[in-house]
């Protein structure tokens, strides 16, 4: 018999053993039942384990991302052909319509012009290139992990952008990391409108491929095929970044396939946008006066008033007739 | 009085390399690959280890060094904490690989990594289903459970050099 199958495990080490387990599992389920979701502690913890790994992950995702690019680009090769007579049509038709826009855009300044409004463009325009190292897909969480963090202007709630569309929003920064919700994770709720006719929806994550299409009304003119676009009335993403288009499952349900999500992400870029502020109530300047303060303006109003009474009585009395008197 | 120094050393050499292993895969784990529209995790690959854990690695050390693995194992993927811990230590728990008297045989260590399996897809599904109120992704469950499975082989086979190579290099010092 090998060395290795002698048991070392002593009788009288097995409540000691059995305790730290113990300890060990009540541990274990006081964190879960008190770091679920979003508390503090975890987001410190795992920004700090995110700074550690992130460089690590990015050079072991090397050659695992570059094996992703070349079976997505065999598989690129074979719709290439198809592709460019489809992409020569089409360019035919969007030299047409930027002729168009160049047009109405001509015509936007001028009314803002004779409007006096002021318009600015939602879609930013300072975009930050990232490397996607990690990309998470758990039974209950869809996550990026990004090489880039706070040192380089990222911060919570930022738009993430491949090419073909958005990704998610950064929901962790550290220095040098920063972790992003993808759109499809089961926390993941954004407001969206169909470009076509202006409907909104909530796109809500369901651990699946396809998001639901939440909160539609039934006046709202959704169709399978519109392209969905960030509808912006959260205040925290810019409107008009695309997302996808609509599609219908065999049960009637409408949900979205997300363009940006349907090839390896490896290049992507955090688009530096900042979220509108929640605004701050302003106080009262009568809250800082004291008590004399307070006491003295009573007085000061009081003095006013009586005479404001007095210089009302007065030509009453002047335009009295002198003859009325007894 | 030499062959218990021996002795100490082994259990510390297995305990050692199942830590490294475990951490390695742990890392390895946080890799996802996405071939063919297909998405590869190799996340329950730590889990191998914890399932065929050296009976003789100093219990205490293994238990708290397993407790850690299982949180490092949340914090990279992003999970909630303890989730993986739970699921090792009840596996630990339930079947006690320190108190195994005999090497385990290749159907033996199937059986136990069948019951890790169950133990760990339980934990995960079910404190899941209590703080996301919702079912998991099922394909983020099965589909990596599945490729660990067919990892085992493999893995048992490194397993067994490894523990043979040191033992005959314990036994030559």
């Amino acid at each position: 018999m090998p060395r290795t199958s002698y048991s070392h495990f002593d009788s009288h080490d097995s409540g000691a053993v059995y305790w730290v387990l113990l300890v060990g599992i009540i541990i274990s389920i006081t964190l879960m039942a008190t770091q679920g979701r979003d508390a503090r502690l975890r987001q410190a913890v795992q920004s700090q384990s995110d700074a550690v790994v992130s460089p690590l992950t990015a050079l072991v995702s090397q050659p695992i991302r570059a094996t992703e690019n070349f079976f997505y680009s065999l598989a690129d090769r074979q719709r290439a052909f198809e592709e460019n007579k489809a992409l020569r049509v089409e360019l035919l038709e969007l030299r047409e319509k930027i002729a168009g826009y160049a047009v109405i855009e001509t015509k936007m300044q001028q009314y803002e012009k004779i409007l006096g409004a002021k318009t600015r463009t939602e879609i930013p325009l300072r975009k930050l290139v990232a490397r996607a190292v990690n990309d998470l897909k758990g039974p209950f969480v869809r996550a990026l992990l990004l090489n880039v963090g706070q040192k380089d202007g990222v911060e919570v709630g930022q738009a993430v952008m491949a090419p073909e569309g958005l990704v998610g929003h950064v929901i962790l920064v550290g220095s040098d990391s920063s972790r992003v919700l993808r759109l499809d994770d089961l926390n993941s709720r954004i407001p969206v409108m169909s470009e076509r006719s202006q409907a909104v929806a909530v796109l809500a994550g369901d651990n699946t491929d396809f998001p639901k299409l939440l909160f539609i009304d039934v006046g709202m003119d959704w169709q399978v095929g519109d392209l969905i676009l960030t509808s912006g009335d959260d205040g925290r993403l810019p409107r008009g970044l695309v997302v996808g288009k609509v599609v219908e499952t065999s049960d009637g349900e409408l949900k979205a396939e997300l363009s940006g999500l349907n090839k390896p992400l490896d290049w992507i870029w955090v688009a530096l946008f900042s979220p509108i502020e929640t605004p701050v109530a302003v106080q009262s300047p009568l809250v800082e006066l004291d008590e004399a303060e307070v006491l003295a303006l009573e007085r000061r109003q009081a003095e006013e008033t009586d005479t404001s009474e007095a210089s009302q009585t007065q030509p009453s009395e002047a335009t009295t007739p002198e003859g009325a008197n007894p | 009085m030499t062959f218990l120094g021996s002795q100490s050393g082994l259990r510390q050499g297995q305990f050692f390399q199942a830590l490294f292993a475990a951490l390695l895969l742990t890392l390895l784990g946080t890799l996802n690959v996405n071939i063919m529209k297909l998405n590869i995790s190799l996340s329950w690959l730590p889990l191998l280890v914890i399932a065929l854990w050296p009976h003789g690695a100093p219990p205490i050390r293994s238990v708290i060094a397993i407790f850690f693995l299982g949180l490092a194992q949340d914090w990279l993927h992003m999970g909630v904490p303890g989730q993986w811990a739970l699921s090792y230590l009840l596996f630990i728990f339930l079947f006690r690989p320190f108190e195994r008297l005999r090497p385990l045989t290749f159907g033996k260590g199937l059986r136990l990594w069948v019951g890790a399996m169950t133990i760990a897809a339980l934990v995960l599904t079910l404190s899941g289903r209590i703080i996301f109120k919702d079912w998991p992704y099922w394909g983020a469950i099965l589909q990596p459970a599945l490729l660990a499975t067919l990892a085992f082989p493999l893995f048992w086979i490194l397993r067994n050099r490894m523990q043979s190579w040191f033992s005959r290099r314990e036994e030559a010092l």
